[in-house]
């Protein structure tokens, strides 16, 4: 039986990437487990390790890719996915739907939405060029329309695509999506000490909300702060921790999931604190919980879905730090830490385990293999007719068709483009 | 001795680098007792759709015989002159279409993501593929381009640098308080960024800017941040200047800020280091970087306003250092045998077809 080929996108060189994570952790249990049902050939944006995302197309031509699966996030290293989705929509695994730029060009002109409604048949036009598209923002609407199939990392995300997204190719009533977590990293324990250790790994921002959990920390005794940054972030984190006098602490460089896991092995707790749409908390937490970590989130967001089972959660505003504190005081308590972890250990294994996550990505795959395979058909059925409009134009050029057809026809032909 | 064609491509009413390679090629055939002419027809960049059938004009060319007198070999250039046909056809070039190569996703490629664009994108290319593979020889003027041609085409081709065309011309004179920057005003020479670092820069330094805009707008952009930063007293256009004002303005610069955006090659690097001076550029300029080291013989600083006004204020507060970079620079270039000599080599890599036995198509 012939495999399923599947053009996957990732970032490489970008250790702070999402994408690059799951693409890291995920794409060797895949390629072990099932083997012989996926031949999967990766695509960045370079053409050292990979093939470069500029020849996808072509090969697809060549030899037909099944899926086209694409993983967003904002970030800079995912630019590329971003322009190439509009190029050759498919599934699409959603780490941000919330995004802090409109992109790169050739996206700021895109006319996507015209183009939607072509691929949808609801229009016959193709879009008028050389003129400025509007570009909403800052959701993904463009991005969201190109995903045949959806995929989120973050339920909240899933949430707002259900209630924002109008536009979509393989359009219809059929909105169907799927939360996917982020696989988790296991941390080790934790040497004991007689101060709480804490793991935190937000930007020294206020939407991270880093002065809520300082003044906490501030007010009580026996706290140990450590703090995964970036390098181009340590003067300010500095500032804050000196503001708050706040002495005990580490800081450790640059922020990635690896490093993450190392911060977990030294800390006791872990706080994911966010009060924004933008950003998400994966695959910090989903580390922070596998690894057994008590931890406190902002109830707000991506932070809101997580059930107070497994996790503390603070409400954002005036009585925040109040709140962070007395969690920070509960589990000072290493008892209560300990029956803590192991419930939280119990059901992140479940459900953040790498091998369960590679399976759920197979099952997407299984279920969505028929209607991706659709999406493909009628994007080709696309681009022919695009390239039919294209050659339809040619003589336009000229100023006269029969010029055209005596004189140039016969190099277009030579040339397989007719 | 052979009868040659030399294939260019010209946008009218603008110059560059392309003129001036042309131009110095021809000369050095002609110099080996070569018959020698050029062929070149108009390019518009845009409509971009139109640039099909600027290929097939390059290919409806017949170009074996002109008056009783075969034509031995082609020798292309510029995109698209490699789609002409010919049975000993070499390939010199400056480039490709960029904006659907290394330039696309940047602001600097006009292809977006409607899907005429894309079948417009995957055409040009397979007629790429196509027509350079049909070259019996296959070269690029720096690195930058042959690794560009590998790495989007999967075509391997030798690096031949251009020398300078007066390369015994350029001298070197006590430096005076401006930055040059000669290039055609576009925006992927990327002046904005020195003009923009002006106010970092010592008050008492101005800038001079040698070269003429091919690109609408570009020139009211630069004089809207002009005016912004009150720079008027301190930035003087030039426009087009004759080879000895080129030549004296070199001479007399502290340094030479060259920063485009991925550069094919760069030639205001060669003629900078000529002079002995150095060159201020950027980390992604691409073949620039191909002759220029950081702090030994010029500056390679980040695209941005802080790190090119600071880094020029190196050069301006110590001029015993801009001087000895640009003299390394000259010693650097002299060593590539690209001041005077250097053709040797890469005639006899474009001539080589006349030797051996590859036959094209259309043969």
């Amino acid at each position: 039986m012939a495999k399923v080929r599947v053009a996957w996108f990732t970032p490489e060189g970008d250790s702070g990437s999402i994408s690059q994570y799951f693409s890291e952790t995920i794409l060797p249990i895949l390629k072990k487990k099932f083997s012989e049902k996926y031949d999967i050939q990766i695509f960045s944006d370079n053409f050292i390790t990979s093939k470069h995302f500029l020849t996808a197309v072509s090969e697809h031509k060549k030899k037909p890719f099944d899926i086209f699966f694409y993983q967003l996030e904002d970030r800079k290293s995912s630019n590329f996915v971003r322009i190439h989705l509009g190029i050759q929509p498919g599934i699409v695994y959603f780490h941000d739907s919330y995004f802090t730029t409109f992109g790169p060009e050739p996206i700021l002109n895109s006319p996507w939405k015209d183009i939607v409604c072509k691929s949808n048949s609801k229009k016959n036009n193709w879009p008028i060029r050389n003129f400025e598209h509007y570009q909403k923002g800052p959701f993904a609407y463009r991005e969201s329309a190109f995903a045949g199939v959806s995929v989120f990392s973050s339920e909240h995300q899933r949430i707002e695509y259900n209630r924002l997204v109008e536009d979509r190719v393989l359009g219809g009533e059929d909105k169907r999506s799927y939360l996917l977590p982020l696989p988790g990293m296991l941390a080790t324990d934790a040497i004991k000490s007689s101060s709480l250790k804490i793991a935190y790994a937000g930007k020294p921002e206020i939407p991270y909300r880093v002065h809520k959990i300082l003044q906490a920390i501030s007010e009580t005794e026996n706290m140990h702060f450590n703090w995964l940054i970036e390098k181009s972030e340590e003067t300010q984190a500095r500032e804050l921790l000196k503001a708050y006098d706040v002495s005990s602490f580490k800081l450790f460089t640059e922020r990635s999931v690896d490093n993450w896991s190392s911060v977990l092995s030294e800390s006791d707790i872990a706080i994911h604190t966010l009060f924004s749409a933008f950003g998400q908390l994966g695959p910090y937490i989903q580390s922070s919980l596998i690894s057994g970590k008590p931890s406190i989130l902002t109830n707000f967001a991506s932070g809101e879905l997580y059930s107070e089972k497994i996790v503390f959660k603070v409400q954002p505003g005036n009585t925040e730090s109040m709140q962070i504190r007395e969690i920070l005081k509960t589990l000072e308590d290493e008892g209560l830490r300990k029956e803590i972890s192991e419930k939280v250990k119990s059901f992140a294994n479940e459900f953040y385990n790498p091998e369960v996550i590679a399976s759920e990505l197979n099952s997407i795959f299984d279920n969505e293999l028929n209607r991706v395979m659709l999406l493909n058909k009628n994007w080709n059925n696309l681009r022919a007719e695009a390239r039919t409009s294209l050659i339809k134009e040619a003589p336009k050029y000229i100023g006269d068709e029969n010029v055209w057809s005596e004189r140039y026809k016969e190099h277009f032909q030579e040339l397989g483009w007719l | 001795m052979a009868n040659i064609l030399v294939l260019g491509v010209k946008i009218p009413f603008t110059g560059g680098g392309q003129v001036v390679l042309v131009n110095s090629l021809v000369k050095e055939l002609k110099g080996r007792g070569h018959l020698v002419d050029v062929v070149e027809l108009p390019h518009r960049v845009e409509p971009k759709e139109n640039l099909l059938n600027e290929i097939a004009m390059w290919r409806a060319l017949d170009l074996r015989e002109f008056g009783g007198r075969k034509v031995d070999l082609v020798i292309a250039t510029k995109f698209p002159s490699y789609f002409a046909k010919h049975p000993k056809k070499s390939l010199w070039l400056v480039h490709q279409h960029r904006d659907m190569y290394d330039n696309f996703g940047t602001r600097y490629s006009s292809f977006s993501d409607d899907p005429r664009d894309d079948e417009l994108r995957d055409m040009l290319k397979v007629g790429d593929d196509k027509a350079i593979s049909e070259c019996s020889f296959v070269s690029g003027i720096s690195k930058n381009v042959v690794t560009r041609l590998k790495n989007y085409n999967g075509i391997e081709g030798v690096h031949l640098y251009p020398p300078l065309s007066q390369g015994d011309k350029y001298y070197n004179n006590e430096p005076e308080d401006y930055i040059l920057s000669v290039n055609r005003l576009c925006s992927i020479k990327r002046i904005d960024l020195i003009i923009k670092a002006l106010p970092i820069i010592h008050n008492h330094i101005k800038l001079k800017i040698v070269g003429t805009a091919d690109e609408p707008h570009v020139e009211d952009y630069f004089k809207n941040e002009i005016d912004k930063h009150h720079l008027w007293d301190r930035v003087e256009f030039l426009g087009r200047v004759t080879d000895e004002e080129l030549l004296s303005l070199y001479a007399k610069s502290l340094a030479v800020f060259y920063g485009p955006y991925n550069e094919d090659y760069g030639y205001g690097t060669l003629e900078a280091f000529a002079s002995s001076k150095p060159v201020v550029t950027c980390p992604d300029s691409g073949g620039v970087l191909e002759f220029v080291r950081d702090m030994e013989n010029g500056l390679i600083l980040e695209p941005n306003t802080d790190s090119i006004g600071h880094g020029v204020n190196k050069l301006v507060e110590d001029k015993d250092l801009a001087i000895k970079l640009g003299l390394q620079g000259r010693a650097d270039i002299e060593k590539l045998d690209l001041l005077t000599s250097g053709w040797d080599e890469v005639v006899e890599g474009l001539l080589s077809p006349l030797n051996n036995t590859k036959v094209a198509a259309n043969g």
